[in-house]
């Protein structure tokens, strides 16, 4: 019996139609042909590196162009909460991050905000155990870690659950775009950790989030906290314990991402296409991932499995291209000529001063 | 997060001034023993590699170096909560922050401590599973009453996303069925538990299921 507590009747008879349909599809994962348009879901595969991967989703989903405008703030929420190196993929592969980042810079963004509240309040040395911080920074990213309170501001949630009002970053009233880099694994409370659990990142007090039950308040967060694009990190999936993914994280090689403007569906595409690999985690049940019902309840996006599945295309991204431009020579100090008239500068300045005060000592001796 | 010993907040205080401390501070800790009439009758949290408690008592200078170096802001001087004994000398307070050691190897309060009461714990070759045959601050404790998967039935595992050492918790069931019944839930493995107060830090029930106590901790030998 699935739950119906806060389901309308509506979207619980489409879960069961969904859930039907895959069953019948069998390996229900996307395989839709055709071009896929800006509500589609993609899934970016056989790319040789996680640039390439990242750069065609875009391409797929109508052009970096049509999320970034030259000028424009992007933030970046990647997982970046784990104090854990890249191989466990506990975090966002600093890759994609890297990636987003660069491409980001090239189509004109003024800056590339990547922001996440770590784990423990120790952002600095979380993302330097990570590698993230150093992947962002080395392609003209800015790190910020979200460790303060003064880091947040009340966000109203109108509409929620049990959520009034969340204390969200300040940095997401600042920035003109958000970007949702998630990585795809397994977490033990929830049963996976994709784009809205994500999300959690982004708020200072996520004790409230366990109390209030993390079903409910998750899907009310993605009411307040809208990313303007997803792009979910499933290169080499965590299987089982996650979310540190300690001792075996149980991987599962997929080398892909999943990206799409619709925060549910992007959810729903990703761990369609890792639970019909015969990972139960990945389901959506009233004991597993049930934020997605709620959230597609709450309106917030398609949460109905067959019908993302019918809007999901694959895209091949052999030919895709997404180098880490180093773009720091703005930062990089001078070269020697401005030392050196600096030094010149004082050297002639204190000779100067030395003259004219010996020259006052005559002075005074002459009377 | 690799301080050296003299390269502290309290890099100002005079030889002078840092000796009259640790006066003050021997005079606090036999006052202490004079008017508790005995030391150590309550064993708080102390921060890692801390010497027998007795010793500690007796040696702590309670110049409070340890305190403003901790990067997770973890470390509290007592008033006298726990007796005049424990007056001025630090301990590891969860709620606040907890012991960063077990992820990076930190030992910033045990380079600040002039008294040697905090002695270096060589934890470089230990894998993190194994790290409580050296670092052991306390252990940590849950009340199922509070703790959400056991009494709402509701997904939480805070304690587990947390707790940087494998194996100090495990996690179990999962696999019933029915609203609550795939729910999984923490279990605490006191042999492997470092008490770092990581799990207690983020425990989000108020008051607190997670509870580290000083009970099984470590201590080291004053030299």
């Amino acid at each position: 019996m699935l739950p119906r507590d806060g389901i309308s009747r509506r979207s619980f008879l489409g879960f069961g139609a969904g859930a039907a349909t895959l069953a019948l599809l069998g390996r229900a994962n996307a395989q839709q042909q055709g071009v896929p348009g800006r509500d589609s879901v993609v899934i970016s595969e056989n790319g040789s590196n996680p640039a390439q991967l990242v750069s065609g989703a875009f391409e797929a989903l109508g052009g970096i162009r049509s999320f970034i405008s030259p000028g424009d703030t992007v933030l970046l929420k990647p997982n970046a909460s784990f104090s854990i190196g890249p191989e466990i993929g506990a975090n966002t592969n600093p890759e994609i991050v890297s990636a987003v980042t660069s491409l980001c810079l090239q189509a004109g963004a003024n800056r590339v905000v990547v922001a996440d509240h770590t784990l423990g309040r120790l952002g600095r040395e979380v993302i330097r155990i990570n590698g993230i911080g150093e992947a962002v920074e080395g392609c003209g990213g800015e790190f910020m870690t979200l460790d303060s309170r003064s880091d947040y501001e009340a966000r109203e949630i109108v509409g929620g659950n049990v959520l009034k009002s969340v204390d969200s970053a300040k940095v997401i009233s600042d920035s003109d775009v958000l970007i949702n880099l998630p990585v795809m694994k397994n977490h033990d409370a929830t049963g996976a950790s994709v784009g809205l659990k994500n999300l959690m990142g982004l708020v200072y007090d996520r004790m409230v989030f366990h109390r209030e039950g993390l079903w409910t308040t998750i899907a009310d967060l993605a009411l307040a906290v809208r990313p303007d694009l997803t792009i979910v990190d499933a290169i080499n999936v965590m299987t089982k314990n996650g979310p540190r993914g300690q001792p075996d994280p149980g991987h599962h090689y997929l080398n892909r991402v999943v990206a799409g403007v619709d925060p549910v569906a992007v959810d729903v595409a990703s761990l369609n296409m890792v639970s019909s690999l015969g990972y139960p985690d990945f389901e959506i049940s009233e004991n597993r991932n049930n934020y997605i019902r709620y959230a597609d309840d709450l309106g917030v996006g398609d949460g109905n499995p067959s019908s993302v599945n019918e809007k999901t295309f694959l895209w091949d991204s052999t030919e895709g291209d997404a180098n880490c431009v180093v773009q720091k020579e703005g930062l990089e100090l001078p070269g020697w000529a401005p030392y050196t008239a600096l030094s010149g500068a004082t050297i002639a300045l204190g000779g100067a001063a030395i003259l004219y005060d010996r020259r006052s000592g005559d002075v005074r001796k002459k009377g | 997060m690799s301080g050296k010993r003299g390269n502290t907040a309290f890099d100002s205080v005079s030889r002078r001034h840092f000796l009259a401390t640790l006066g003050a501070g021997t005079a606090i800790s036999l006052a202490g023993v004079t008017l508790g009439g005995k030391t150590g009758r309550t064993e708080v949290l102390r921060p890692p590699g801390a010497i027998e408690e007795r010793a500690f008592l007796s040696l702590c200078a309670r110049c409070g170096r340890c305190v403003p170096v901790c990067p997770n802001s973890a470390l509290q001087l007592q008033g006298l909560e726990n007796g005049m004994d424990n007056l001025m000398t630090p301990k590891l307070v969860p709620a606040l922050g907890h012991c960063i050691m077990p992820l990076n190897g930190c030992q910033n309060c045990i380079e600040a401590c002039p008294a040697k009461v905090l002695q270096p714990l060589d934890i470089s070759e230990l894998p993190t599973q194994e790290l409580s045959r050296v670092l052991k601050i306390g252990t940590a404790t849950l009340d199922t009453s509070r703790c959400i998967p056991y009494s709402l039935k509701q997904p939480c595992l805070a304690c587990w996303e947390i707790c940087p050492v494998v194996g100090a918790i495990t996690i179990h069931g999962g696999t019933g069925k029915g609203k609550g019944g795939g729910i999984r839930k923490p279990v605490f493995n006191p042999e492997v538990c470092v008490g770092c107060g990581a799990c207690e830090f983020a425990c989000p029930t108020s008051p607190k299921s997670v509870r580290v106590l000083p009970a099984g901790s470590k201590r080291t030998e004053w030299n």
